[in-house]
């Protein structure tokens, strides 16, 4: 297996020795947590200033959640996690020998990682709700909409989802325009509302389970 | 970086996993370290959540789809929102078109007083606008920022912003985390050795309009931070900054 990174200057031999080593991969699937002196170490690795190291570890991990979700992967969570443990482990080689962004490094052992059957994508689609469980998922968004939402907001958010193909392209055009925005404008403002109510759908329907 | 339409495209076609291998992992180390591209791929996998809800994705795309971003704990979460906002769709009031004249037809009949009044008062208006809009240095309209307590969920780094020569200020539209009903603002701009005033010239209940002299801001990283002033001169900082990167 060849490790992907070939666009940052990075030392090979310690990545071919990473990667090629089957034994040490599995070795690591044991997943225990690096030491706090590991951890810290690599927060270091990332930058001096802790502040801004802790700040880019979340980044790193928000953003490599979201790729990996996008492909499939079952718990992408864990995933990269598991990726932190394993730069942890290299972390006193990584000080010395490697040249580059280190997102780039953990990105390139989450990609391995994934390799493994467990993270895989398993072909589990959302079922299609019935229209009692639509209903269930209406009431949560009329909510989370009350509490999060201005008047203003609410009207945009559900005029923005209002109608298909070419009637909702046209619904949007006229929205930008009444707003006095881009259209890409429009886009980013609905997308972070839509940021804001997601997490309380999700909070709303676990409570209406239980 | 700024976007283009092909990262547009690829973001759509990595979501659809049309991209080879080599293309892939490209797009992914992007993703990674370039806050617009990201904020786009968010942005995409939205919208193709909706075509998938709406039949309007190939056979192939919407299996794909399904199967991959679809099968994953945020793409559910996603779906859920999707399919709640398109039944919730059925009593949403289709928007009256009227068109510009009909409401300025209408807003003279209501208010002939109010009409004839403001014709005068629109031509003084003109005059000062002619005296005053003489040629001045040139306005450059910077990227909308978002506060850190909003990026802190998203993930983003400051954006980047590259400064046109011709530009004698910057106007930064700010994102409100939350809406302060009938507040003002003030603005101050943190250039991380001091903090000087910063101009706000315009808000509303979603964002507010900042702008600052070139002569401020050379290369270098900087932040913003906000205060509401509500009507009864109480003061409350809004929570997080706005930070971007002079290139």
């Amino acid at each position: 297996m060849t490790p992907e990174v070939e666009p940052i200057a990075v030392d090979r031999f310690c990545l071919a020795r990473e990667f090629n080593l089957e034994s040490k991969l599995s070795h690591i699937k044991k997943r225990e947590p690096p030491s706090k002196e590991a951890f810290d170490k690599l927060l270091q690795w990332f930058d001096p200033d802790r502040e801004k190291a802790a700040k880019k570890y979340q980044t790193i991990q928000f953003r490599l959640v979201r790729i990996f979700a996008a492909k499939g992967c079952s718990d992408p969570e864990e995933l990269v996690d598991e990726s932190f443990n394993v730069a942890a482990l290299k972390i006193d080689t990584l000080l010395e020998t490697y040249v580059g962004d280190p997102a780039l490094y953990i990105h390139g052992i989450a990609k391995k990682i994934f390799l493994e059957p467990k993270f895989k994508p398993i072909p589990d689609p959302p079922p299609t709700p019935d229209p009692i469980e639509l209903e269930r998922r209406s009431n949560c968004l009329d909510q989370c909409l009350d509490r999060l939402t201005t008047p203003e907001e609410r009207s945009l958010i559900l005029r923005y989802h209002a109608k298909e193909k070419q009637e909702r392209i046209r619904m949007r055009r006229q929205l930008a325009k009444e707003l006095g925005c881009t259209l890409n404008a429009l886009r980013i403002k609905v997308f972070y509302i839509l940021a804001r109510l997601r997490p309380c759908i999700k909070e709303c329907l676990r409570l209406l389970e239980e | 970086m700024a976007l283009n339409n092909n990262d547009q495209k690829s973001i759509r076609e990595f979501l659809l996993g049309k991209l080879n291998e080599d293309e892939q992992r490209r797009l992914e180390e992007r993703l990674i370290v370039e806050d617009n591209l990201f904020e786009e791929f968010e942005i995409s996998k939205g919208e193709l959540v909706e075509e998938y809800c709406a039949n309007e994705l190939t056979r192939e795309e919407h299996q794909w789809f399904e199967r991959n971003f679809l099968a994953s704990p945020e793409g559910k979460e996603r779906y859920a929102l999707a399919m709640a906002l398109g039944y919730r769709q059925r009593d949403v009031p289709e928007p009256s078109r009227i068109t510009f004249w009909e409401r300025l037809q209408n807003f003279s009949r209501q208010h002939s007083w109010s009409v004839a009044t403001a014709g005068a008062a629109a031509v003084v208006i003109i005059v000062a606008a002619i005296f005053i809009s003489r040629p001045q240095g040139e306005t450059f309209v910077g990227p909308t920022l978002a506060s850190t307590i909003i990026n802190r969920e998203q993930g983003s780094l400051p954006a980047k912003v590259k400064i046109p020569s011709s530009a004698t200020e910057i106007k930064f539209s700010l994102l409100l985390p939350s809406d302060e009903p009938n507040a003002s603002y003030r603005a101050e701009l943190d250039n991380q050795t001091a903090t000087t005033p910063a101009k706000v010239v315009e808000h509303d209940r979603n964002s507010v309009g900042v702008v600052i002299p070139v002569s401020q801001l050379p290369r270098g990283q900087y932040s913003l931070k906000l205060v509401a002033i509500t009507p009864d001169g109480k003061e409350r900082e809004i929570p997080g900054d706005f930070r971007f990167d002079v290139q």
